[in-house]
């Protein structure tokens, strides 16, 4: 009765409801089957294994909290500039795209460019080769191109920069970054590609804003919410860019010195909770509970779409807190041993460890929407505006479904939140030997964390079986 | 941690690892026959399969699915066939498969391809944008 009621409501305004459940994030044409049972199984005792081995075998001295890097190549200054260039003519094209092109968001550029290309393609590049979307970053290159040029033509006329207020930390990324799951997942005009543009050049100029108040570096690395978000996986690689030369350094060596500022930890809950809500938003528990939280707020007066967001809103921010809630338990739990360790210091010691199961998550989720919809970049790139334009001749490309198997898909998400765990539980294990003076009670310790780490992982495993495509 | 302790936490593993085996290899068999989705009728339950089985048909009125938004369900390199009845003219569209379809008012609609891409996809009304199935390639 409820369904048909909504269903009527929704036949005008179905083009609002835009994605049906199975389809949430992006753009997707195709969702994932859900892993079958005996995956599941297996993960999870593969899981628990790994667990107990690592507790077994771990060092008992820190390893990675002062890595020795290896330099591998000098950098010259003029690739910054080439990469800023090139990162200022995609984002000119995409904006282009999104405001003159046809509104039709698979035939547009700019909502796969975002969705696909930027959200996870710069995520899974991050890991592989390092912080690319330092160089790129469009808003950053145009700020140093302004002050280069400013310096040649009247040096030292330039205000010094404000100094960054110490408070306001990393927090102005979490806002972005929430924002930003909040729009792929909760507002209903999230293909729309003149909106998208349109907050996209929005976006640059409080950049830039930022960047002209309170310096380029200082503002990039702690309030742009997209250089944050992928700094944080491009301490994953191997790669670090360091006085002007390309170093290597041992694996996982990068993320124990992430600065922890404030917001930090807000930071990464909100990074796992995006992608927890994502995989949430296709299960069976979601869709039976979702329309009954509509109906609540369609009775309460409000229009259909405004109840749809809400909805939205509410699970979003209910799966960030819950993420939140697992963290702090955690940390609750390891503050009752040993002495002298306050709760709000054990939670800044180890926001890190949560980097490796943010992206875990990330490349369960977004692989299969990687591998597919990244296909689509054969055509649109020959036809950015969805026009008819044939550039490179490949306007005419499909998306070939058939690439990867739905096998290949389960082995992919199951190994990378695995991998993750494991990479989780590491990180912690090494913080707390720094931490705690005796080896003992740092691994006590760690029983807690271990505990988390199982929780986040058996959560992704949930989500990824629970789908109901 | 003293070496017994070590030892302990390693054995625990094994321990796992093998009530992992035992369950998931031995237990495996009778989850072969899997059940069949209730929500569809594309397969018969029947083992041997002389004739062809039933054509599944979603049946749509005035572009709501009767019944609810159903999945479809279909083995990978398999030919997928399945109808779309309904009572007014409606253009249909298969995601990821990219195949369009219009149903006669009063008439019927037939989807016949090879279903060599899994996942799942949507099938959905061109007139009102709503999904009316899930079409699910499984392995």
């Amino acid at each position: 009765m409820r369904r048909a009621l909504l269903g009527a409501g929704a036949a005008g305004a179905a083009w609002l409801i835009g994605a049906p459940p199975a389809l949430a994030h992006g753009i997707a044409e195709r969702a994932d089957l859900p892993i079958p049972q005996w995956l599941f199984g297996w993960a999870a005792a593969i899981v628990l294994i790994v667990s107990f081995v690592a507790l077994a075998v771990l060092w008992p001295a820190p390893r990675l909290q002062r890595p020795r890097l290896r330099r591998v190549v000098r950098v010259p200054g003029v690739v910054d500039a080439v990469c800023g260039a090139l990162g200022i003519a995609v984002f000119a094209l995409v904006v282009y795209a999104g405001l003159a092109g046809s509104q039709t968001a698979t035939a547009n550029l700019a909502p796969t460019f975002v969705y696909v290309h930027f959200w996870v393609g710069l995520v899974v590049a991050s890991v592989l080769l390092g912080d690319v979307f330092r160089a790129f970053n469009p808003w950053r290159a145009a700020a140093r191109g302004v002050a280069w040029v400013a310096g040649r033509v009247a040096p030292g006329a330039m205000p010094a920069p404000l100094p960054y207020p110490a408070r306001l930390g990393r927090w102005p990324a979490v806002v972005t970054i929430l924002a930003f799951g909040w729009l792929e997942l909760a507002y209903q005009s999230r293909d729309d590609p003149s909106t998208l543009a349109i907050l996209g050049l929005a976006y640059a100029l409080v950049q830039l804003a930022g960047m002209s108040f309170y310096g380029i570096d200082a503002w990039t690395e702690r309030a742009d919410g997209f250089s944050v978000y992928f700094n944080l996986f491009a301490r994953l690689s191997p790669w670090e860019r360091r006085d002007g030369a390309l170093h290597l350094r041992p694996p996982l060596s990068g993320v124990p010195s992430l600065p922890v500022l404030p917001g930090t930890v807000a930071l990464m809950c909100t990074v796992i909770g995006i992608t927890t809500f994502d995989g949430l938003t296709q299960g069976s528990l979601w869709q039976d509970l979702a329309p009954d939280v509509e109906q609540v707020l369609l009775d309460a007066g409000l229009g259909l779409r405004t109840a749809v967001e809400l909805t939205h809103t509410l699970g979003l921010l209910v799966s960030v807190g819950f993420v939140a809630l697992v963290y702090l338990l955690g940390v609750s739990g390891m503050h009752t041993v040993g002495r002298g360790h306050g709760t709000r210091d054990l939670m800044r010691d180890f926001a890190h460890t949560l980097v490796p199961i943010g992206f875990a998550y990330a490349l369960a989720h977004y692989f299969s929407l990687l591998v597919f919809q990244g296909q689509a970049t054969g055509f649109l790139i020959s036809d950015p505006l969805g026009e008819g334009s044939d550039l490179f001749g490949t306007a005419d490309a499909q998306i070939d479904y058939g690439l990867i198997s739905a096998n290949g898909i389960w082995y992919v998400q199951v190994g990378a939140l695995v991998v993750g765990h494991v990479a989780g539980l590491i990180l912690a294990h090494d913080r707390a030997l720094a931490v705690y003076d005796d080896v003992r009670e740092a691994t006590r310790s760690q029983y807690w964390m271990l505990l988390v780490m199982i929780g986040f992982t058996s959560l992704g495993l949930w989500l990824l079986s629970a789908t109901s495509a | 941690m003293t070496r017994n302790a070590r030892m302990a936490l390693l054995g625990a593993a094994l321990m796992v690892a093998v009530l992992a085996f035992a369950l998931f290899e031995l237990g495996g068999d009778d989850e072969e026959p899997r059940p069949a989705a209730t929500a569809t009728s594309t397969r018969p339950q029947t083992a041997p399969r002389p004739q062809p089985p039933p054509l599944p048909v979603v049946e749509l009125r005035d572009g709501e699915p009767v019944g609810g938004v159903r999945a479809l369900e279909f083995e990978s390199g398999e030919r997928a066939r399945f109808a779309v009845a309904s009572n007014r003219r409606e253009e249909l569209h298969l995601h990821g498969y990219d195949l369009t379809r219009t149903v006669p008012a009063g008439g019927r609609a037939l989807f016949s391809f090879r279903a060599d891409a899994q996942g799942a996809y949507e099938l959905e009304s061109h007139d009102t944008g709503e999904q009316i199935a899930t079409v699910k390639v499984v392995p």
